[in-house]
C-alpha cells in the first residue's frame, strides 16, 4: 500500500438514514479491537470487487462501499496497515491508545472525507 | 365503506420513535455476525422518554443502532458534529461534541435517561450548539 491506496469500507444498511452515513461508520467497535476493517484497494481493484467478496464469499451484509485513502488516514494521524490474516487484501486502520472522544473526532473526519468522495459502489 | 380521511399526519423525516422501532426487528448477528437483538420493551421505553422530554424546538437527531447494545443519536449543527450514545443496558447516555473548525472533541456525561435532569443536560447540550 502507498499513500494513494484506496481503503474500501463496507456500509451496513442500518448505518444510513435519509441518505446520510452514520459518523461511526468509520469507528472501530468492540468486535474490531481498535482496528477498523477495510479492503486494500491495491488488491481489490474496484469497490464492486470488494463488495462482491464481502457479500458473496464472506456472506455478510452491505449496502454499498465508500473509501478513504491511506493519506486521508495519515491526515488524522491514523496508521493504515495490511493485515492479510482474515483474507488476502484485508487491511486495518489502527485506532490504538486513543480516548473515546479522540476516536469520535477521527472517525467523524474520515466519514466526512468518504462522503466527499461519494459512493464507490451501491447495491 | 368510506375510505376518506380527515387529515394526514406527515412524520418528520427523522422521527425518532419510528426509527427506533425498526431496530426491534434486527436479528442476532445483524452486524457482520455481531450485535444482538434489541429488547422491544426498552426500545419502546426510550422512544417514549424521547417524546416526553426532548425539547421539540431542537433539531431531531439521526438515529442508529450500535452492535454493543447502544443507540446512537447524531446531529450536524453548524460546525459541530454532536452525538449521544445511549446504553440500552442501563439507559445511561454520554455525549460527544466534535468541533470541526478547531479539531477539538469533548466528552460530556449526560446520565441516566430515566431522570429528568439528564434530559435537561441533553437538551442543553444540543441547544448550546445550535
Amino acid at each position: 500500500m502507498n499513500e494513494h491506496t484506496k481503503l474500501f469500507r463496507q456500509i451496513n444498511k442500518k448505518w444510513i438514514q435519509n441518505g446520510r452515513i452514520i459518523r461511526i461508520a468509520f469507528t472501530p467497535t468492540p468486535k474490531d479491537h481498535s482496528g477498523l476493517s477495510v479492503f486494500n484497494g491495491d488488491v481489490f481493484a474496484t469497490a464492486q470487487k470488494a463488495f462482491d467478496y464481502f457479500t458473496q464469499t464472506l456472506s455478510l451484509s452491505s449496502e454499498g462501499v465508500v473509501h478513504v485513502t491511506v493519506a486521508d488516514c495519515q491526515s488524522v494521524n491514523l496508521p493504515a496497515v495490511e493485515d492479510n490474516d482474515a483474507f488476502q487484501g484485508h487491511a486495518l486502520i489502527l485506532f490504538n491508545e486513543l480516548t473515546r472522544a479522540e476516536i469520535k473526532f477521527k472517525s467523524t473526519r474520515l466519514t466526512q472525507i468518504a462522503e466527499s468522495y461519494g459512493w464507490d459502489y451501491k447495491a | 365503506m368510506n375510505n376518506s380521511v380527515d387529515s394526514i399526519e406527515v412524520l418528520p423525516i427523522r422521527d425518532v420513535p419510528s426509527r427506533l422501532k425498526e431496530f426491534i426487528y434486527l436479528k442476532k448477528g445483524w452486524l457482520e455476525g455481531y450485535g444482538g437483538p434489541f429488547d422491544a420493551g426498552r426500545i419502546q421505553e426510550l422512544g417514549d422518554l424521547f417524546v416526553s422530554h426532548y425539547d421539540s424546538s431542537l433539531p431531531l437527531p439521526y438515529t442508529y443502532p450500535d452492535e454493543g447494545n447502544c443507540i446512537e443519536w447524531e446531529w450536524d449543527v453548524g460546525n459541530h458534529s454532536l452525538s449521544v450514545e445511549v446504553s440500552m443496558d442501563d439507559f445511561k447516555a454520554v455525549a460527544y461534541d466534535i468541533c470541526l473548525d478547531d479539531d477539538t472533541a469533548d466528552e460530556i456525561e449526560i446520565g441516566d435517561l430515566h431522570e429528568l435532569s439528564s434530559w435537561v443536560r441533553l437538551n442543553a447540550f444540543v441547544g448550546e450548539n445550535r
